[in-house]
């Protein structure tokens, strides 16, 4: 199985095409694009879609970040399934968890992550586990987007991760791309899921172009990571906006003659852990580059399961190179100096080719 | 007051040991110092004197008894003591119980005696995880590594440059990866090299006569190689000494009733080894015929896995490239391999004058742990005298 | 009302035995805004309820000896013995409680989004207690409804205290139901101990609701003659002498004294006990009589399989 996912994922262009078979064009779009794209092309075909969240409708051209421009969705759709909400995450939150349960397949925003503590309760404590509670009775398939990262001089309540805060209470997946191809069948893939996902979306990488998006919808199945670029020295396991950093330093290692992977895991909940192991064997050295804080996280987990599960195969102590413990700072050079780097990871990079 | 006689350690690597003979009875005295009981191991008998005087209460194994170093054997009472039977019954009651509480110190003793050595040294040096699972898997002592990572760590990349040497002063013409066969092939070299004690013992043997046979079978247009004539030689000397016809397996050497007799060939894929089994039941042409289709098997690569299993013992050919004597390494788990030499015209003195015979120079390593250096001698010998005088059509 | 009032009785009985564990919170006293409420309401319709949540379930017709084994933590609860007292469901009857305070208000929104949505009609009876009225969720909820006009009523128990905390200290402005005007809807102060005056309050909210003219909001002013939950000393919060005072007006009293005003026997009445009665040592059997929850059946339902 495992032979099976590294012939498919090569670079960025492998797909998995839904049974519509009809011509692909195939064309670059922005990230924005592509979550707009899976959206309409998912309220299109399944009226029981439906968007609710604040400002989607007109502000910014549609959604605070563009993703949902009104003459796609708020003209297209109508109010009744493009609902813009008061500043009531509690509510809307928690409506979508139920109506969810009740057959209808909302998409609720929430604007940035960081805003996670008005709502945890009705994503943790309601939407991840009346499943389980009721010994099976409902589902819920709900998607809460959200917004994360930093590096755009948000400022500390603006730019934070925090996947692995969700990650961390069972029933919940979450999903982070960093290419518009990911984002776009990810977000399908979420949406068809008959489970609660936060889909955490880069807001530093709305604007990036890069790689073919197909016309036509498919889905990435979720708990399956791509193989972003391969090599035999080092392994580096990076989410989101920290994929493309990663691939840059890569890039710079290669000269200095350190031939590294990158694996993208794309979702964290259900994370694939036979992809990053394989990889891990393959080559002994390990670093996780996370947007995240340091303490408790994404990072920390991988960590421990290549220690605990490739024991025997490991040469080099286990690098995690993530934003520190501390608020993110607002001046730029500040911003810069906290959060992971091309620089760091080339540096770290060295230090593990030593051993 | 009653003390326990302990069975004594007899060596480093010793943990066992027989008691060929009690030389004081129960009821008798004995003196501190005086001969005690008689022991033996595996490599000698050993006296032991008594540690202290008193009078013999009890004997708890009889002669012949195998014990483990450390346990209990016997009972003394100090001189004058009267000891009633209970009070023995409950030290020997004690005894028992605590022999049968599991005996740590015993059971890391038991570890340490090596199949392999690398457990014990691995304990005491910084390697990587991967490195040390490699070590433990091909069985390298990491003394003999050198470790270039941070700290001077053992890492796989040094495990991989072993062997090779370290200055980098030349530039590399080839480089062929040690995969597949030739990994594995490496892999159980290095475990030979490691775990049996190798000892080579080389004999000259005269082949004039053999050589005229081979002539014969050449005008028959049989055109028999050294190799291939040797090869019912060696099967006739296994049978007279079937020790050197053995598996070291367990640690025990187990002496196998078929004489199946690998043949050492060179092919592009690297060295394989293709096994004849049973080679004492057929008849000398048979052999001839089988050795020849194994060969063309190893050299085009279709040799099956049982053509390569189960050897007792091998076969190998350095005399056409001019090599006279080497050391060969044994097979695992066989006990033993020949190494043929060159066969050439030497000035060998016979019967008071000089005369030029043809001389080969048989190299035989042997696991000393399997046998001894008289006993392979033996078997090298009766080996020379029968290529000295054969006596095959 | 009996129903609930037995089986309340009978868990109580059991929890102090051992036999049911973790908490408990009874729903004696309260019987009247249970039944009341939700005999308005048709197959489709969901109820949200809460921590005490054992009278929503059973006055919607929810199988009591499936309650029972829940109880009991057997493989033929309702939950799978997954949900214990605290998170009893039966979406069949779309019903659930969960003891998040506040956490129903934005559920019972979501059912009443998939009721526009669907135009089926629906409603949905979102229960919450005094102290889930000055949760946030719960404003953001009623104003949420109130936007979208959606078909939810939000019925507040007010049994005057939240664990230890008196309802009249900490409801400013003094009235949960004078709240709703600020949201541009109607609010009504209901007795909650006559289950005749709730129906009629209810119906009025259905008929609004189903007309689309969207949410309202009911206070029922009740009492819980119980602890808050098993185990509570609440003689260090309240006073005897109060709790008799409502005891007086024992709902399960007042109604029978009502039904013989109208013709129905004692006997009648004595019949309907003895049913009950019976209905409740049947599920006290059947869980004893089911086997436990597979140890298996724990590390199942985190996940749904995908559905199309």
């Amino acid at each position: 199985m495992l032979q099976q996912t590294k012939k498919r994922h090569s670079a960025m262009s492998s797909q998995t095409l839904s049974n519509k078979s009809t011509q692909t064009k195939n064309r670059e779009i922005t990230y924005r694009e592509a979550i707009g794209e899976a959206l309409q092309q998912e309220m299109s075909r399944d009226k029981r879609v439906f968007l609710m969240g604040e400002d989607l409708g007109v502000f910014y051209g549609g959604g605070s970040f563009g993703v949902t421009p009104k003459k796609m969705f708020l003209d297209k759709f109508g109010a009744e399934r493009v609902r813009d909400t008061p500043i009531s995450e509690s509510a809307y939150i928690g409506a979508g968890v139920m109506a969810a349960v009740a057959g209808y397949r909302p998409v609720a925003e929430l604007m940035f992550s960081d805003f996670f503590g008005v709502c945890m309760d009705q994503i943790a404590n309601q939407g991840a586990m009346l499943r389980y509670m009721f010994g099976g009775q409902a589902t819920i398939p709900l998607v809460v987007r959200t917004a994360y990262g930093a590096g755009m001089s948000f400022g500390a309540t603006h730019s934070q991760t925090l996947y692995s805060v969700f990650a961390h209470i069972p029933g919940i997946k979450v999903v982070a791309p960093s290419t518009p191809y990911d984002a776009k069948g990810l977000l399908i893939a979420s949406i068809r899921d008959g489970n609660i996902v936060v889909f955490f979306e880069h807001k530093a990488l709305y604007a990036y172009k890069g790689g073919i998006v197909p016309e036509e919808q498919y889905e990435i199945p979720l708990g399956k990571a791509d193989v972003k670029k391969e090599g035999k020295d080092l392994t580096i396991v990076a989410l989101g906006r920290m994929t493309h950093l990663s691939l840059e330093a890569a890039t710079q290692l290669e000269k200095e003659g350190i031939n590294a992977e990158v694996i993208d895991p794309r979702t964290i909940v259900p994370l694939d852990k036979e992809t990053i192991l394989h990889s891990v064997k393959k080559t002994s050295r390990l670093i996780i580059v996370d947007e995240d804080y340091l303490n408790c996280g994404f990072a920390s987990e991988v960590a421990a399961i290549v220690s605990d599960e490739a024991f025997g195969f490991i040469d080099a102590p286990i690098k995690r190179i993530a934003n520190p413990n501390i608020p993110i700072p607002y001046a730029k050079h500040l911003e810069e100096t906290v959060l992971p780097s091309v620089d760091k990871i080339v540096a770290t990079s060295k230090e593990l080719a030593k051993f | 007051m009653l003390h326990e006689v302990i069975l004594p350690k007899l060596g480093v690597a010793v943990n066992e040991a027989t008691i060929i003979q009690w030389l004081k009875h129960e009821g008798q005295q004995v003196k501190e110092g005086e001969l005690f009981f008689v022991v033996e191991t595996e490599k000698t008998t050993v006296n032991i004197e008594a540690t202290q005087s008193g009078t013999v209460a009890k004997i708890l194994y009889p002669e012949g008894t195998t014990l483990k170093a450390g346990q209990i054997i016997a009972l003394l009472t100090e001189i004058g003591d009267k000891l009633t039977d209970e009070d023995v019954s409950a030290a020997i009651a004690k005894i028992k119980n605590k022999e049968a509480e599991p005996k740590r110190n015993e059971t890391l003793v038991e570890q340490i005696t090596p199949i392999t050595g690398v457990e014990r040294t691995l304990k005491d040096v910084r390697a990587s995880p991967s490195a040390r699972r490699l070590m433990r898997e091909l069985g390298i002592s990491p003394t003999s590594v050198v470790g270039t990572g941070p700290g001077g760590i053992i890492t796989t990349k040094d495990l991989e440059q072993m062997g090779s040497t370290r200055t980098t002063n030349f530039s590399v013409a080839s480089k062929t990866e040690l995969t597949g066969t030739r990994l594995t092939i490496a892999q159980r070299l290095a475990r030979s090299q490691s775990e049996a004690i190798h000892v080579t013992i080389t004999m000259d043997a005269d082949a004039t006569l053999l050589l005229e046979q081979l002539r014969l079978k050449v005008a028959a247009e049989l055109k028999v190689s050294l190799t291939e004539i040797l090869v019912p030689i060696i099967t006739q000397a296994l049978k007279i000494y079937p020790r050197v016809n053995a598996i070291l397996e367990e640690n025990s050497v187990k002496e196998i009733r078929n004489i199946n007799v690998g043949i050492a060939v060179d092919t592009p894929d690297g060295l394989k080894v293709p096994v004849l089994k049973n080679a004492d039941q057929m008849r000398v042409e048979d052999v001839i015929k089988n050795l020849r289709l194994l060969k063309e098997k190893a050299l085009s690569g279709t040799l099956n896995l049982d053509e390569l299993s189960d050897g007792t013992f091998t076969v190998t050919n350095l005399g056409m490239y001019g090599v006279r004597e080497f050391t060969p390494i044994i097979n695992p788990p066989q006990c033993a391999i020949l190494g043929v030499g060159m066969v050439e015209d030497r000035p060998v003195a016979r019967n008071g004058s000089i005369e030029i015979r043809k001389i080969m120079t048989l190299s035989l390593s042997f696991d000393h742990r399997a046998m001894d250096g008289v006993l392979a001698s033996k078997f090298l010998q009766s080996l020379c005298n029968m290529i000295a005088d054969p006596k095959i059509n | 009302m009996l129903l609930i009032r037995k089986f309340e009785y009978a868990a109580k009985d059991l929890f102090a035995k051992a036999t049911i564990i973790g908490a408990l919170h009874l729903y004696v006293g309260e019987e009247a805004v249970a039944v009341g409420a939700i005999s308005n309401l048709g197959p489709d319709d969901y109820v949200t309820s809460t921590h005490r949540g054992h009278g929503h379930l059973i006055a919607r017709g929810v199988d009591v000896k499936s309650m029972m084994a829940e109880l009991y933590g057997k493989e033929t609860g309702l939950c799978k013995g997954k949900g214990g007292s605290m998170h009893m469901a039966d979406m069949r009857l779309h019903i659930f409680a969960q003891p998040i305070v506040g956490g129903g208000t934005p559920l019972a929104v979501g059912s009443g989004i998939a009721s526009k949505l669907s135009g089926n009609g629906s409603v949905t009876l979102s229960f919450f207690g005094d102290g889930a009225a000055n949760q946030g969720s719960t404003h953001e909820s009623m104003n949420l409804a109130a936007i979208w006009k959606l078909p939810v009523i939000f019925i507040c128990e007010n049994n005057q205290y939240a664990e230890s905390t008196k309802a009249s200290y900490s409801i400013a402005g003094g009235s949960v139901a004078r709240r709703a005007a600020a949201y541009g809807i109607p609010g009504e102060v209901v007795d909650g101990m006559d289950v005749l005056a709730v129906h009629a309050a209810v119906q009025k909210c259905v008929e609004r609701a189903k007309r689309g003219d969207g949410p309202s909001v009911l206070e029922c002013l009740t009492y819980r003659f119980e602890g808050h939950d098993e185990g509570d000393n609440w003689d260090t919060y309240r006073t005897k002498d109060e709790v008799d005072k409502w005891k007086k007006r024992d709902p399960i009293l007042n109604f029978s004294q009502y039904l013989s005003t109208v013709g129905i026997t004692a006997s009648e009445i004595e019949a309907v006990n003895a049913e009950v009665e019976k209905t409740v040592n049947e599920a006290i059997k059947f869980a004893e009589n089911s086997a436990p929850t597979n140890k298996e059946e724990a590390f199942r339902d985190v996940f749904a399989d995908t559905l199309e």
